[in-house]
Parts: C-alpha cells; structure tokens; sequence
C-alpha cells in the first residue's frame, strides 16, 4: 500500500482490550486518517470505569500530543503512557508490513458483498497470522497466539477494503475479540498539523 | 358520551393508568441516564449534548402534543384518538427497548443507501434511541388533554373539577416519582427493562378501555384543525430547544470541544420566537385556533402562567443536576448512583407534591398571592443552601436542601394552578388545566436544554482556566472534580435566581377572584 493517504477505522468487538495493567480502560474504536511516511490524526474512544471518554492523537514523526480528557485542549503525550498510532502504518512493523509479509496460507474463499456498500463485491480472502507480529504493532492489545484473518479486497482496483482479525477466545474470558479495520478514501489529501497547544 | 355499564369511576382510574406511566416516563431516564450513555458507548465529552436528547427530547414531544391532540379528539372521537395514542405509546416503548437491534441495524441500511463513509454505530443508536424517545412521548402528550377531554364527556359539567385534578395530580405524580422507579429498576435489571415493562401495561389498558368505551356515542366537533397553528407551535418549541441545547465543536475531544454557543444558535432562538409570533397572530385569526389566547386578557392568567413556566425551569435545573452531582462527585458505580439518585431527588419531589396540600390550603385562605410568594422564596433559600454542595456533604444534609427547594416549588405550585383554572371561564377549565401543565413543562423543557449547554461551556471554561500546560491525569481528575463542583454550584445560584424572578409576577396575582367575577369577566 504504498500510498499518499487514507482514512480508516478500527473496531473492536467481543471481549474487552484493556490499555492498561490494572484493566481498567478498555479500547473500542480508533478512526483516523494516514499520511505517508508518518503522520497520523486519530480519534480513540476508551471505555473507563463508569464512563466512555475519546481522546484525539496527532503523531508527526517522533512527535506526539493528545487532547486533555476534560479541557479539550492539546498537549505533548506523555511517551510513557500513550497510545502510538503512528506504530500501527510503519513500513517496518507496520499493518501493511504484515499483509504483505507474514500472512500464512491465504487463501481466496470467494466474493462476498458487505452491508455497508449494497451492490458491491468483494474478493475475500482467508488466512493465519503469527500474533507475534500483531502483538508488537499493538502494544500488547492483541495476543502472541496464532491468529485468523479476513480480508476483503476490491475487484477493480485491488484496495484492500477490510480486515478482520480474531483473536481466538483464552481461558477465563467468555468469547474471543474481533478486530476489524477498514480503509477508504486511498490517496486522499489530510492536512496533519502539529496542534496548538494550551499557550501556559 | 353515555358510559351506563361502566361506572365513571373505574373508567377514571383506566384512563389514569396510562397517563401515570405516560408521566413516569417524563423522569426516568434522568437517574438512568449514566448507563444508556455508558451502553451505547457515547463518549462524554462530545456526546453528552446528543444524549440529553433523550430527556429533552420526550419532554418536547409530550408538549407539543399537548398543545393540538386534544382537538384531533374534538374532530375524530375521544376513544380513537386516546387509544391511538396509547398504542403509540406502547410501539415508542418497544422501540425503546430494542433500540439497539434491528432498528439500528435499519438506519444503517437506510445510512449505506443514500450516504458514504462510516458511520459511528453508538450515535446511530442514540438517535435512534432519541426518536423512539419521542414516539413514546407523543403518545403520552396526547393521552393528557384526551384523557381530560374524556372526563368533561363522561361526567356531568357540575362534577368534572374534582376528575380534572385526579388527572393533573395523576400526571404530576408520575413524573415525581420517575427517577426513582428508574434508580430501582437500574439496581437490580438492565434499563430496558423500565421501557419492557410498560408493554403489557398499555396493552391491559388497551384492551379495557377499547371494551369499555365500545358502543359509546362519539360526539365530534364541527369545524376543522388548525394545522398550520399546530405547524407553528411545533416549529417554536423545537427550535427553541435545538437553539439552547446546541454547542459547537472545537476540534477537541474533551468538554472543550464546546467551545461556547455555535453561530446558529441565536438564529434558531430568533427564528423560533419568529414562529411563536406567528402561532400567536394565527390563533387570532383562526377559525378553530387551538388555543383561545382571550383567556390570557383574564385576570391572573398571564402571571400565573409566567410563574409556572420560571417555576419548571428552576426545579428541572435541580432533576438535573442533582444526578449529576451524585454520579460525577459522590457514587462508586453507576448502580449507586442511579439508586442514590432516585432517592435524593425524591426528597426534592415528594416534598413539592406533599406542599401542594397546604399551598392549596392557604390559596384559599389568604389569597393566591401569599403562597405562591412565600414558596419561591423558601424555594430560593433552598437553591442557596444547595450551592453550597461538596463531594464531602452527606446525604442528609443534601436530603434537607433539597426538601427545602421542593416544599417551596410545590407551596407555589397548587395556588398557581388554581389561580389559572378559577379565572377560567367553566367550559374552558379543561383547557386551562392542560395549559397549567403545558406551561410547566415548557419551562421544564427550555431549563433542560439551556443548563446543559451551560455546564458543558462553563466546564470548559473552567478546566482550561485551571488546569496546567501538560497535566497528568491525576491532575485532570483532580480539576475535574473541583470544576463539576463549581459548574453544579453555579447552576443551582441560576435556579435560585430564576426562582426569585418568578417572585416579580407572583407579586402581581390578585389575592382573590370570586366566580361571579369569573363569569363577567
């Protein structure tokens, strides 16, 4: 995918991924927008005890801010802490890094057509994935065993629409966790900015 | 209408019972609210000005169709109309219930065939949630002033004042009790149990007063509908309310996101009184207007009914604020919080109902003017204690402010409504009784809508006055608490000031009216 840019949203449904040791914060969504090499805008919805809360990231590079959960307002990231997207699109580690390199076995299974665009269909493929690769490229959020994967290209143009990964169900948990991400809007024009910041 | 096999009474109290849930629902969702917003997963920062649509919303709805479903019934028969509305209901709660299934699943198919892109499925299913929200409401707005217009039918003109208030205190008592019923529920099943629930209800209800009500004579009116007035009334109030509730967006994610009103704001709030200047030059020239705006030239109408209207909007600052302060400052879990909810409020609401005995009491021993006063300023006195809240006042001590506010709210509650309905002509009592509520609710609406508005650009404010460059997230939930407390503080100095305003046209109600002078007048 060697592209100027592109927008895209990852989903994650079944059990909960928690960003933190104490299981506290949970990840839901992230959608965002991607412009080669590095710079990446994202909206990240967290799900805390009691309450949802979304944080907005800009990473340009080494460089990262987020907004302030409760002002709104921008500042730097603390490293220590932070969720990199800028990690999720690295040529080296990166999703497409991974698609290209290290799927094992795929197979094309068929066409499909989605819900979300009536009318049109998909190549769908099927393959594994070593979840050690994904583990690296997600901080830990998706786990070392072997994972399967789904992906739905487009028939005219070979853009890969949607991929969904299953991280299969571990002991203790009631189901396993879906992960899907689509793209869209190939070669689009996102102007990533480093933000503002609060002026003290 | 002749009712011989039913005794007017029971068929009374089947008319009630839809009408008190109807009510119920007005407030329940206030103690509830933390979780439907924590289930669909709406983020709080930029989603809490979508979400109190689903209080604001059922409160317009169940308004607006106070204000011309009772004269649908004057043209199409009372029986029709009211079980119509209650079959309305019944769909809006099940559609409430199951917002999350295949109605979601519907708006995305519709969303997928006319637009691009991908949508975000929480608020999908908040607006989904939010319009059957006001389905639900538009059938319980409708059963009001039908319900009231069946008991002018059913009972003899002498003997329909003392229905006529069952049916007010009826509706009033649903929506006193709303927030806790909904604390209750939420502490033991799924929210969408309170929506499950009114199913079988509407459908027992449905069924007895279809039997009933069978074979009686429909007596309808002649004349026609004033539909462009009701058009009108509608446009107003929802502009008005989309105009007051509306924030802009920033570009942040946090409660900075509202960075203040957006600039079409003030042209709804405008264009909305616009409308209402238009409802009013129609309902003068209308044939058949659907409301009668000479009963307004009565003596103590209009400043009963301005009181009415300042007295909703301070005490729904309080319905609302008064979860928030439990939820954000006090509560470990959402369950707490909902059940300590349901209870604080009710030392606000059960209070306010229960004065209403002795408002009515000294309405008629001294006059209208003297109670009414003298419960806006306990009322006021009760708002200043409340701003004093911190995270750290017990329960008893908050229980007892609250009391305070509730025994003043209610003390100018009863004089009010019956300074509107004794300066009412006989045959326009039944009118006059649903303006009483109208009126309330308006002010209830417009105080939902404006306070939330103002907490979420005031916290803005506030955290970005406080907080540092780079703060850590001890620190942001540091600032967080001190600023809900503040912006709660301030909202409650808001109610007690509208509250005290309120005192300016109480003063001008005329401490007697005798019937005689309400038939010349």
């Amino acid at each position: 995918m060697a592209l100027a840019g592109f927008e895209f949203l990852i989903d994650r449904s079944g059990q909960p991924t928690f960003l933190d040791y104490a299981k506290t914060i949970a990840f839901r969504r992230a959608e965002g927008q991607y412009v080669a090499p590095d710079k990446v805008f994202v909206k990240v919805r967290v799900i805390g005890p009691g309450l949802v809360a979304e944080v907005q990231i800009i990473s340009i590079g080494a460089d990262q801010w987020e907004t302030n959960l409760l002002s709104g307002q921008w500042q730097a990231s603390d490293q220590r802490y932070s969720f990199n997207p800028s990690r999720l699109f690295n040529n080296e580690n990166g999703i497409q890094a991974i698609l290209a390199h290290d799927l094992i076995k795929p197979t094309l299974t068929g066409v499909e057509e989605l819900e979300d665009i009536p009318g049109h269909k998909f190549y769908v493929i099927q393959a594994s994935l070593p979840g050690d690769r994904a583990y690296d490229m997600t901080y830990g959020m998706i786990d070392k065993d072997t994972l399967q994967a789904k992906l739905w290209i487009d028939p005219d143009r070979f853009d890969l629409y949607r991929v969904a990964i299953l991280d299969p169900v571990n002991p203790g948990d009631k189901e396993g966790t879906t992960w899907q991400i689509d793209f869209w809007n190939f070669d689009g024009k996102f102007d990533i900015q480093k933000p503002t910041l609060n002026g003290k | 209408m002749e009712t011989k096999k039913t005794p007017a009474g029971l068929l009374l109290a089947m008319i009630c019972v839809p009408i008190f849930i109807g009510a119920l629902d007005l407030t329940v969702v206030s103690a509830v609210l933390p979780h439907v917003i924590l289930d669909l997963q709406i983020p709080i920062q930029t989603g809490l000005e979508h979400a109190a649509w689903i209080v604001t919303g059922y409160l317009l709805a169940y308004t607006v169709s106070m204000t011309f479903m009772g004269r649908l019934s004057d043209l199409y028969g009372r029986r029709a109309v009211y079980l119509i509305a209650l079959a309305v209901f019944a769909f809006g709660s099940y559609l409430v219930a199951v917002a999350d299934t295949w109605p979601t699943q519907l708006a995305l198919r519709a969303y997928y065939m006319f637009a691009s892109g991908r949508p975000d499925v929480s608020y999908v299913t908040l607006y989904v949630l939010i319009a059957a929200r006001m389905i639900q409401a538009f059938g319980a707005g409708t059963m009001v002033p039908v319900g009231m217009a069946l008991v002018g039918d059913i009972y003899p003109a002498g003997s329909r004042a003392r229905p006529l208030g069952v049916i007010a205190a009826i509706d009033t008592a649903g929506w006193v009790v709303g927030h806790l019923y909904g604390g209750i529920i939420v502490r033991f099943w799924d929210w969408r149990v309170i929506f499950w629930l009114n199913i079988p209800v509407c459908v027992l209800a449905f069924g007895l007063i279809w039997y009933m009500l069978r074979g009686a004579p429909q007596q309808r009116s002649a004349g026609g509908m004033d539909w462009a007035g009701a058009v009108l009334i509608t446009a107003a109030l929802t502009l008005l309310n989309i105009g007051l509730g509306s924030k802009s967006e920033s570009g942040g994610a946090g409660l900075g996101a509202q960075a203040g009103l957006p600039p079409y704001a003030l042209p709804l709030i405008l264009l909305a009184l616009l409308f209402l200047g238009l409802f009013i030059w129609r309902q003068r020239k209308a044939a058949h207007p659907l409301l009668d705006l000479s009963l307004f030239r009565r003596r103590n109408y209009l400043p009963a009914s301005l009181v009415n209207l300042l007295a909703g909007f301070s005490l729904f600052i309080a319905i609302a604020n008064v979860p928030l302060f439990i939820n954000t400052l006090v509560a470990s879990s959402l369950e707490q919080g909902a059940w300590d909810s349901g209870w604080m409020l009710s030392a606000l609401t059960v209070p306010m109902a229960l004065a209403a005995v002795p408002g009515g009491w000294l309405a008629e021993k001294r006059g209208y003017r003297l109670p009414a006063v003298l419960g806006l300023v306990i009322a006021v006195f009760g708002f200043a204690l409340m701003q004093t809240w911190q995270a750290t006042t017990p329960y008893p001590t908050m229980a007892f402010h609250l009391a305070l506010g509730g025994i003043g709210i209610g003390l100018t509650l009863a004089p009010i409504a019956a300074a509107i309905v004794n300066a009412s002509p006989p045959d326009q009592r039944g009118t006059s009784s649903a303006l009483v509520i109208i009126f309330r609710l308006i002010g209830m609406t417009i105080g939902v809508s404006s306070i939330t508005t103002y907490d979420l650009v005031r916290a803005q404010a506030l955290s970005a006055a406080l907080l540092s460059a780079a703060p850590g997230l001890g620190e942001t939930v540091r600032v967080g608490m001190e600023v809900m407390e503040r912006v709660i503080s301030e909202s409650f100095i808001i109610a007690g000031t509208i509250a005290a305003l309120a005192v300016i046209p109480a003063l001008f109600l005329k401490t007697h009216i005798q019937p005689s002078e309400v038939e010349n007048e």
